[in-house]
């Protein structure tokens, strides 16, 4: 089963991709934001993290830079889902950046392809 | 009048030659004072001003040179005039230097007296003018000490616009965004719901969820919407164009609407195209337009209907027409239609979703951006067709845009920016030798031996454009910078070796500059280097057409004088001939077609003229023609035109013929 860190400060909507995405078959955990991302990310080393960008305490963009310069961290592939114009957030070193409001199926086709890069859009079979 | 004679201080100790002295100015309409020491003087000059002090330098008490340092500080600006005796001049040198106007030398006889009063009134009137200009320069520094301000208060205002601006653009990304993160929420759990996580879902609860999730995507591309136009509007819209192809960009718009318009059953069709043209545009743009005018189309066309995207190619431009058999807009909407928040009801009970109402508006704004044009024509019932232009794209358009765009850059850091031109003269001779790839291969050769040289003056390359025989560089060099770079490169080609297919050639090359801007400042002037041809040498320049065609006449005229060359014209040869005994000219433009004398004729009476013998000639004649040059004429190949040509082939070869010319008459 893979496991995805999802990092999101709106509690309704952290709560509801935490819902469709147990329900895809993904061991979920949560934090709220950047700092509390990173605090999950490098003790529970998941293999997917799903953020958003603009948070309190700690952006997205600023726990991403920070994965990265952590060895232990630096290959979890990071989807970002954002309400910040596409362009503004182009510089994100994200494996994919999805504009809000998105589309349930296109990021959970997103996390299979990154996740089962051999049996893209196949089902899960975590 | 300033000139009034007004109160003088004098001081003398001697009393008879105060008492003269002061007679002798109270007849000039002085009022004179007269005291006998220094600090009597000095006392009266503390208590008030006198307009002039006269005052003798051996005085008991305080010397004069004393005297004079105190009025500097007790009343400066009066008038002082020292009278000494014979053979004190050199104290009379160093109270001028104190500030003394003038010094008048006693005469035993009492004779400078008469000098005096005018001495004074000069010396008064000079001060006048002095307060005159004293006073204006006051104004001068207080008009500068006002621009000062204004210009402060300006950078002020503009400090403040920019922060608005940037204020009103941090509130629209913030509107976005919260607007878009609850739209995300109720998006995300209406699909958990739909997708019956929560637990089962009958079809009528399914119906209703999809009503939700429609409105919410609908709320997202009005969000979408605004913002664009908010930008568009701010000006903010950068374009980023480029060569864009327009056939892949079509595809891509049958790809995301054909799914659209299958599930309404309206066929969308592309009108193929033996080659599909490519436009200097935004392709993001340029496909938001089109998707955003075929969604449109499909919208408002019934089940059965068509949808068509057609291409047609005018002038310097590609027209896009979207056609549908839609229902069509009544004639009074037609106006309105590209407004903003503009929702036509085209007919009750139409299906198909709402837009946001900025659609068109946005697209019009984006076509315009452009330098394009968007209209409809549209009958009610029957359909509508809406069309667009997009500039074809072309490599002189390119630079030019990216020119502007630089000067612009430029302008606002206040930086140089110099065009550098590298002609290869004898491109034709080479392309007629060796090929035309040969040659632009050389060309290309030169191009990086000219970027090479520009980068190692510390220069960036803005744009390049090799444009027939011309390497033309954009860089941030100044006019020195770009003088040194010719003179480099005009040095290093002498001493390379190039060779053409094995051969070696010599390229002859010309570099002219012109830097923004000391010698250029807009765009337009900054390109004229590139008309104004090799050394700029064409202005001098006269050439005679002789053709018998008035509109031909007329057009080499024309065009040769814009490329600032003088131009005699003549419709037969003996007008010709006539002409030329008048008027010297350097080249010979001769259509062999003619009446009343034709030109072989007109080319042998040239030649055997002493006057006219060693102008170059050449032959202007309709393609197939040549072969009859048996007929005499022993001309190099290179003095053939054939018609029909392109002004650029017309502006080479002249260009050509006159370097050889003059390169032989300076051998012979």
């Amino acid at each position: 089963m893979h496991r995805v860190l999802v990092v999101e400060d709106e509690p309704e909507l952290l709560q509801a991709l935490m819902v469709r995405l147990t329900a895809c078959g993904y061991a979920c955990s949560a934090a709220r934001n950047g700092i509390e991302g990173l605090a999950k990310a490098q003790e529970e080393r998941p293999d997917l993290i799903v953020a958003d960008l603009l948070m309190p305490e700690m952006g997205g963009a600023e726990m991403i830079r920070r994965l990265a310069a952590e060895q232990a961290t630096a290959s979890i592939p990071v989807i970002v889902l954002t309400a910040v114009p596409l362009k503004q957030a182009g510089h994100v070193q994200a494996a994919r950046v999805l504009p809000k409001p998105f589309d349930s199926q296109a990021l959970v086709d997103a996390m299979r392809e990154i996740l089962n890069p051999n049996a893209a859009g196949g089902p899960s079979n975590g | 009048m300033a000139t009034a004679p007004g109160r003088i201080l004098l001081f003398e100790d001697d009393e008879g030659q105060g008492i003269l002295t002061k007679d002798a100015l109270e007849k000039e309409g002085f009022v004179v004072e007269v005291c006998k020491t220094g600090h009597e003087g000095l006392d009266k000059l503390f208590q008030q001003a006198y307009q002039a002090c006269l005052i003798d330098m051996q005085l008991p008490d305080i010397k004069g040179t004393d005297i004079l340092r105190r009025i500097n500080t007790i009343r400066p600006g009066t008038l002082c005039v020292i009278v000494t005796g014979h053979g004190d001049e050199i104290m009379a040198v160093e109270a001028m230097k104190l500030g003394a106007a003038d010094y008048v030398v006693k005469s035993p006889y009492m004779g400078h007296l008469a000098a005096l009063p005018l001495v004074l009134r000069e010396g008064l009137e000079r001060m006048d003018l002095r307060g005159e200009r004293a006073q204006l320069q006051t104004e001068l520094w207080e008009h500068a000490r006002l621009l000062e301000e204004r210009n402060a208060e300006l950078r002020r205002v503009n400090e403040e616009l920019k922060r608005i601006d940037q204020l009103k653009s941090d509130l629209v990304s913030m509107v976005s965004h919260e607007l878009r993160t609850p739209l995300a929420t109720i998006k995300e759990w209406t699909a958990i719901l739909t997708d019956q996580i929560g637990g089962p879902v009958n079809d009528k609860q399914r119906e209703y969820l999809t009503i939700i999730k429609t409105n919410v995507d609908r709320l997202a591309r009005i969000i979408d919407d605004l913002l664009d136009m908010a930008k568009i509007e701010a000006g903010r819209v950068i374009l980023n164009k480029g060569f864009t192809d327009v056939g892949p960009l079509l595809e891509h718009v049958m790809q995301s609407l054909g799914p659209l318009a299958k599930g309404k059953q309206v066929s969308l069709e592309i009108e193929s195209q033996e080659e599909w043209p490519a436009v200097f545009a935004d392709a993001d743009k340029v496909t938001q337009i089109l998707l955003n005018l075929v969604s449109n189309a499909i919208k408002f066309t019934p089940s059965g209907g068509r949808v068509a995207v057609g291409l047609e190619q005018v002038a310097h431009e590609v027209q896009f027409n979207v056609t549908d058999s839609g229902i069509g807009i009544a004639e009074q909407d037609l106006p309105k239609l590209f407004e903003k928040f503009q929702q036509i009801q085209r007919a009750p009970g139409q299906t198909g979703g709402h837009g946001t109402g900025l659609g068109l508006a946005i697209s019009k704004r984006l076509v315009e951006l452009h330098g394009g044009r968007i209209w409809v024509i549209s009958q009610e019932g029957r359909g509508s067709t809406f069309a667009f232009t997009l500039p074809k794209y072309n490599v002189e358009e390119v630079f030019r845009e990216s020119l502007k765009g630089s000067l612009e850059r430029a302008k606002h850091q206040q930086s140089r920016l110099s065009l550098i031109v590298v002609t290869l003269e004898n491109f034709q001779e080479l392309k007629s030798l060796h090929g035309l790839d040969e040659t632009s291969h050389l060309l290309k050769e030169i191009e990086l031996l000219l970027r090479d040289t520009v980068r190692r003056r510390a220069g960036d390359i803005v744009v390049r454009w090799q444009r027939g025989e011309m390497v033309v560089i954009l860089a941030e060099v100044d006019k020195l910078g770009a003088q040194a770079i010719a003179a480099r490169i005009k040095e290093q080609v002498q001493h390379r070796a190039f060779a053409l297919a094995g051969v070696p050639v010599t390229p002859d090359l010309s570099i002219t500059t012109a830097t923004y801007p000391d010698e250029a400042l807009t765009d337009e002037e900054l390109l004229k280097v590139l008309e104004r041809g090799p050394q700029g040498a064409a202005a001098k320049t006269r050439i005679m057409v002789i053709d018998d065609e008035p509109k031909l006449r007329q057009f080499l005229k024309e065009i040769l004088e814009l490329r600032e060359y003088e131009v005699l014209t003549a419709e037969n040869g003996p007008d010709a001939l006539q002409q030329l005994k008048r008027q010297k000219v350097h080249l010979i433009l001769l259509d062999l077609m003619m009446p009343v004398m034709d030109g072989y004729e007109v080319y042998h009476l040239l030649k055997e003229n002493p006057e006219t013998r060693d102008v170059p000639v050449i032959i202007v004649t309709a393609r197939g023609e040549r072969k009859d040059r048996q007929l005499g004429i022993d001309s190099a190949p290179y003095n053939y035109l054939a018609k029909p040509f392109q002004t650029e082939d017309l502006m080479l070869k002249v260009r050509e013929v006159l370097r050889r010319h003059a390169a032989n008459a300076g051998t012979r």
